[in-house]
């Protein structure tokens, strides 16, 4: 009676740690079709870009894509240089606005 | 200020051929000749390193119309890693050793020449730049660039079409 109640135990046991396992992985993969499904989605709406692009000439995107915005602190000198790359970001971390994104 | 557009690439490519510049198209500019549909602001050149280059390098933007002193002049030959200039026809950024690359001689030997006049860097070059360079904006644009890399391999292309109207070789 005893060896019984002790196997049906265990089985019960095994069973609750098989659809604990399920739901976890359940969980887990939910969220991964998801992510997978924005991802799949970015890329096609960035080859529908790249399809775009491929219709114009070099000329007609060179004449779009270069613009000329007023940054500051960056546009303030006619030129500057720097010893090392190193010692240009260091510049940039000291005196441009975290929003140029030079960090 | 103007700014960098076909006629101005074209313009520099030819006073930099004349004075025998050793030099490529790279950032986010060098990918535009290849077709990447984004926005930038100025054009990166990547010139070799050495002080000949940069006497020509200097006189050739002279030429262009930048004003360069002598002193500044100087500072190009003693050997820079980076000189921004705002002073002529556009602004232009003078990336003597760039991020990710080893050398001029090891990244000319994988550009290519765009529209039989734009030498630029590979597209793995660029984009190996931008990761090394590790700025907020490298971080934000490199999965769309990357994914125009696999955009053209997947094509069997090494760059869009220059001139889609016409037949490509």
């Amino acid at each position: 009676m005893s060896a019984q109640l002790t196997s049906h135990r265990r089985r019960t046991q095994d069973l609750l740690f098989f659809l604990l396992q399920v739901i976890f992985w359940g969980i887990r993969l939910i969220k991964g079709k998801v992510n997978v499904k924005a991802e799949s989605k970015q890329l096609m709406e960035w080859e529908r870009e790249f399809d775009a692009a491929a219709r114009n000439s070099l000329l007609d995107r060179m004449e779009y894509l270069f613009i000329n915005t007023y940054k500051l602190e960056l546009d303030n000198s006619k030129f500057r240089s720097f010893d090392s790359i190193a010692e240009y970001r260091e510049w940039c971390r000291k005196n441009l606005p975290e929003y140029l994104g030079y960090r | 200020m103007q700014v960098f557009s076909y006629k101005q690439g074209e313009r520099l490519a030819e006073v930099f051929n004349r004075w025998g510049v050793e030099y490529l198209f790279i950032g986010k500019s060098g990918a535009i000749f290849y077709g990447y549909p984004d926005t930038t602001q100025d054009a990166d050149i990547f010139p070799a390193k050495t002080p000949e280059n940069a006497r020509k390098l200097a006189a050739a933007l002279r030429e262009l119309g930048y004003e360069l002193t002598l002193d500044n002049e100087n500072e190009l030959i003693a050997g820079k890693d980076f000189v921004q200039l705002r002073s002529g026809p556009f602004d232009l950024d003078l990336v003597f050793a760039p991020d990710g690359i080893e050398t001029f001689a090891a990244a000319k030997a994988r550009s290519i020449i765009i529209d039989n006049r734009f030498p630029v860097a590979s597209l793995d070059d660029i984009i190996a730049s931008k990761r090394a360079a590790n700025r907020q904006k490298d971080r934000e644009s490199l999965p769309r660039l990357e994914a125009f890399r696999d955009y053209l391999r997947s094509r069997n292309l090494t760059a869009l079409p220059t001139n889609p109207s016409q037949p490509q070789c």
